[in-house]
């Protein structure tokens, strides 16, 4: 009787948290959308995180590499999503949310030169 | 002397004679958000909360569990839920951690992790534990844990002093999970945490072969 005024009681006074994907998506990137344009590198379909490698160079040729993560591969599976479609040398523009380490993004979409977009996971966006 | 008696409160449930098992058995999808409690740390809870750096030191990182709460809310990894007349199997995809949980009261408690890995990696930020049940109710409770965090986008910590109540109970097609956090080292008061999970007894774990996230490689491939 009393766990259960004890839980009674915590459940008044508790409040909703949003659930996150390891690592804490919600922590690890802000709300903050930003694009970056340039050549995929590198294509990992792995968990915890799946994630695209890209290279951008900026006017004055200067190269600075993005970590693009998206959601585990176990997840994106079930979701029947594949990253066949990103090929490396292809020349992209990923959009997303900016990650807290410097040069992340938590992948929103990528667009393609001919213009089609690859959306991993419509139900973020 | 308010954290004995909840502790002793608890307990009681926890021993009493095993009624039934429960309709908890088959696989568990997180579903929404959840509930937490205030937080309300002493001052030993701010040092470790403080020492945290999340970009550094969260467990996940290193394809280790933070605490065996962060487990439960994860979202988009099936959990599955066995019983036997001994022990309850609770299979999480994530970091395809098992933890076997012997069924009966304090003196089924070791010294060993109740959770592994498919490599055979014991976890003591999972703590050790044992169940009983009370009436529908199953009821874990955990101790002898890791350092290790509750709570890793905020290092909400947890501490080898902290006893952990879990609390599962099914409600038509909701496996209803209230977590309950005692240490008075660390919290004013318990920490209480819940999440719902839908019956999604179609879902098939998968293997997760989980890959540590290094992020040297690619701050020397900027920094050249």
């Amino acid at each position: 009787m009393k766990v259960k005024k004890i839980l009674l009681i915590a459940t008044l006074l508790s409040a909703p948290f949003l659930v996150s994907a390891h690592h804490s998506t919600n922590a690890n990137f802000t709300q903050e959308i930003i694009s970056v344009e340039g050549t995929i590198e590198r294509v990992r379909f792995q968990n915890p995180h799946a994630s695209v490698l890209i290279k951008n160079i900026d006017e004055q040729g200067k190269e600075t590499f993005w970590l693009i993560e998206s959601g585990a591969r176990t997840t994106l599976e079930r979701q029947g999503v594949s990253l066949d479609l990103l090929e490396v040398g292809s020349t992209v523009k990923a959009t997303g949310r900016k990650g807290r380490r410097e040069f992340t993004m938590y992948l929103r979409e990528i667009e393609f030169e001919d213009g089609t977009v690859f959306v991993p996971q419509p139900d973020l966006n | 002397m308010f954290f004995k008696t909840l502790v002793g409160t608890i307990s009681l449930g926890v021993f009493a004679t095993a009624v039934a098992q429960t309709d908890i058995s088959g696989t568990w999808m997180l579903n929404g958000p959840g509930t937490e409690s205030e937080i309300l740390l002493t001052v030993e809870g701010k040092r470790l909360q403080n020492d945290y750096e999340l970009l550094e030191d969260d467990p996940s990182l290193y394809c280790t569990p933070a605490s065996s709460s962060r487990i439960w809310a994860n979202p988009g990894a099936p959990i599955k839920i066995e019983q036997t007349a001994q022990s309850i199997l609770i299979s999480y995809e994530l970091f395809d951690l098992r933890r076997e949980i012997p069924l009966g009261d304090e003196s089924a408690l070791t010294d060993q992790p109740s959770t592994r890995n498919l490599n055979g990696t014991f976890f003591p930020e999972m703590g050790s534990s044992f169940a009983n049940y009370e009436g529908k109710r199953l009821i874990i409770e955990s101790r002898n844990h890791a350092y290790g965090y509750i709570r890793t986008s905020r290092g909400v910590p947890q501490a080898p002093s902290t006893v952990a109540i879990e609390v599962l109970e099914v409600e038509g097609d909701t496996l209803h999970v209230t977590h309950t956090y005692i240490d008075e080292s660390i919290f004013e008061k318990p920490l209480v945490l819940e999440y719902f999970l839908r019956r999604a007894d179609e879902v098939e774990l998968n293997v997760y072969d989980c890959t540590e996230a290094n992020y040297n490689w690619f701050d020397e491939l900027n920094a050249n």
